[in-house]
């Protein structure tokens, strides 16, 4: 019974509905551009079952689920990194390094700049 | 070529679904026996009770989800006999099998707790049905001030995460209407911190307080007083509320069952814990809320668990792990509790990278019972990602 009421409904909207067959006409436009592009080739290559199967392996992994989790933070990090690399910066020599390290932040990002570098020579 | 053998499962929640119809793709005859006629997304009863959504989002026809092949049944299971491989409903038919697989989910006793019955006929609660959790947004929802209450009458409850859900999205609704502090919400939680674990407890406890959320720990409701409006706790004090909702204690699904050893004392199926083979039996399986596995009661357990059963019978070397992936979603962040048999719940931080994951699984939760056979790729790949062991080392 509530089958046949979603079919007809169905129905209403394919034959009835201006929105359906504007939005109907649309996708049957598009269908055609992307077949004639042969985008839909290569998208009826990823429904393949081994395909996709591969691309998942390849694409979710733990590294992957980590910088997901971070993405949101990017944008404002590489901002503040931008805006430093922006302002003009006078040559410090090795007294002004060590005056700088006075400074907790820079003694802090020292420190993560040798974790970094640690990770880089585990490569 | 022989006929590949016949499979009954009862139930049709995630973990008959996945089992039923994993084997039917695999060419399997299966019979699925089912009571309602809708399957209802369990979490989704949370947003219809506390966000005021329409029902018949989290609802779908069973009909709709098992392959065409597998055989339907429309019926209540009253008795299991392992020994002459028997079920009968509650009508009086009988079906006998060559496989088991019961999923027949846990049963809710609201009698083990006085007071609970009628806690519930009065404001509803979210964990059994559509019906109920509506009840408890319409109490919820008509609250202009007071304090509203969420409690458990047992630690082993389902989904541990629930009533901490339930109090971020209450705590959401009402900051929304700008209600929040006129409207206290009191988590009460049956555990020595504000989770059951205090790796989770740590992380979980400062987003509670940044809700405005008040926090009641050891506080397991032992009765209730509906006309006085209070809760009293086996640990002896009592709370008083103008809305509440209990988590109700848990029990095995069935009455009947031969041989009576192979139930628990609550009812619980004891099965193998890496096989999800009922005990002495190699021709039956239990999966999810009913069975006795040391880990927690939650949807995934039960989508794992159908998976493992599925190909156990298909011959393979399958192992339940006990893994385990609750999400626990604030305001626009989640968490998943992640864990298994051998890893207490890694401590994971709240990210909105998270909630999106949520969102994505709820969205593949119909066709992943549909279709498990093809989604199964995708959910490995993300529980291999996301193991336990792996965590534990590099947090997430």
């Amino acid at each position: 019974m509530a089958e046949q009421v979603e079919r007809k409904e169905i129905e209403r909207l394919v034959l009835e509905d201006r929105e359906t067959e504007e939005a109907l006409l649309k996708t049957m436009n598009l269908l055609r551009q992307l077949n004639r592009s042969g985008v839909l080739d290569l998208l009826l290559v990823l429904t393949d079952e081994e395909v996709f199967r591969r691309i998942i392996n390849l694409v979710v992994s733990t590294g992957l689920m980590k910088i997901g989790d971070r993405i949101d933070e990017l944008p404002t990090k590489l901002a503040q990194l931008l805006d430093a690399l922006e302002e003009p910066a006078e040559p410090i020599y090795i007294y002004g390094l060590l005056k700088s390290l006075q400074d907790p932040e820079v003694a802090r990002g020292l420190a993560r700049l040798v974790k970094v570098l640690k990770i880089i020579g585990s490569w | 070529m022989a006929q590949k053998k016949q499979v009954l499962v009862l139930g049709a929640g995630a973990g008959g679904l996945i089992a039923g119809n994993y084997l039917a793709a695999n060419g399997y005859r299966v019979t699925i026996v089912e009571k309602n006629d809708y399957h209802l997304f369990q979490p989704g009863m949370l947003w219809i009770a506390f966000r005021g959504h329409d029902p018949e989002r989290y609802m779908r026809r069973v009909t709709e989800l098992v392959k065409p092949g597998v055989e339907l049944v429309k019926g209540v299971v009253t008795e299991i006999n392992l020994a002459e491989r028997l079920v009968k409903l509650s009508d009086g038919r009988e079906f006998s099998y060559e496989y088991l697989v019961v999923a027949l989910g846990a049963a809710y006793d609201y009698d083990a707790v006085s007071g609970n019955r009628e806690l519930l006929e009065k404001y509803g609660d979210f964990f059994s049905g559509a019906e109920h959790a509506r009840r408890l947004w319409q109490a919820f929802s008509s609250m202009k001030e007071g304090t509203l209450v969420i409690a458990a009458a047992d630690p082993g409850y389902k989904c541990p995460p629930a009533p901490h859900k339930a109090a971020f999205l209450a705590a959401e609704t009402l900051r929304e209407r700008g209600l929040l502090g006129k409207v206290k919400v009191v988590l009460a939680v049956p555990f020595v911190h504000e989770y059951s674990s205090e790796n989770i407890a740590r992380i979980v406890a400062p987003k509670l307080r940044e809700a405005g959320i008040e926090v009641k720990t050891m506080f397991t409701v032992e009765s209730i007083d509906v006309e006085k409006k209070k809760l009293y706790s086996l640990e002896g004090e009592e709370l008083g509320f103008d809305v509440a909702t209990v988590i109700p204690v848990h029990r095995g699904p069935l009455d009947k069952v031969e041989p009576e050893t192979a139930v628990d004392e609550d009812g619980f199926f004891k099965v193998d814990k890496h096989t999800l083979r009922i005990e002495g039996y190699d021709d039956a399986y239990a999966v999810g809320d009913c069975n006795n596995t040391p880990t927690s009661k939650t949807g995934v357990t039960a989508h794992l668990g159908g998976e493992v059963v599925a190909e156990r019978i298909m011959g393979y070397n399958a192992v339940f792990t006990g893994r385990t992936n609750c999400p626990l979603i604030t305001d626009g962040e989640a968490l998943f509790v992640i864990s298994d048999y051998e890893h207490p719940p890694v401590p994971v931080r709240f990210s909105k990278f998270k909630r999106l994951l949520e969102d994505m699984f709820i969205a593949m939760y119909w066709p992943s019972l549909r279709d498990p056979e093809k989604w199964s790729p995708l959910f490995r790949a993300y529980f291999e990602a996301t193991q336990p062991k792996i965590l534990a080392k590099l947090g997430w």
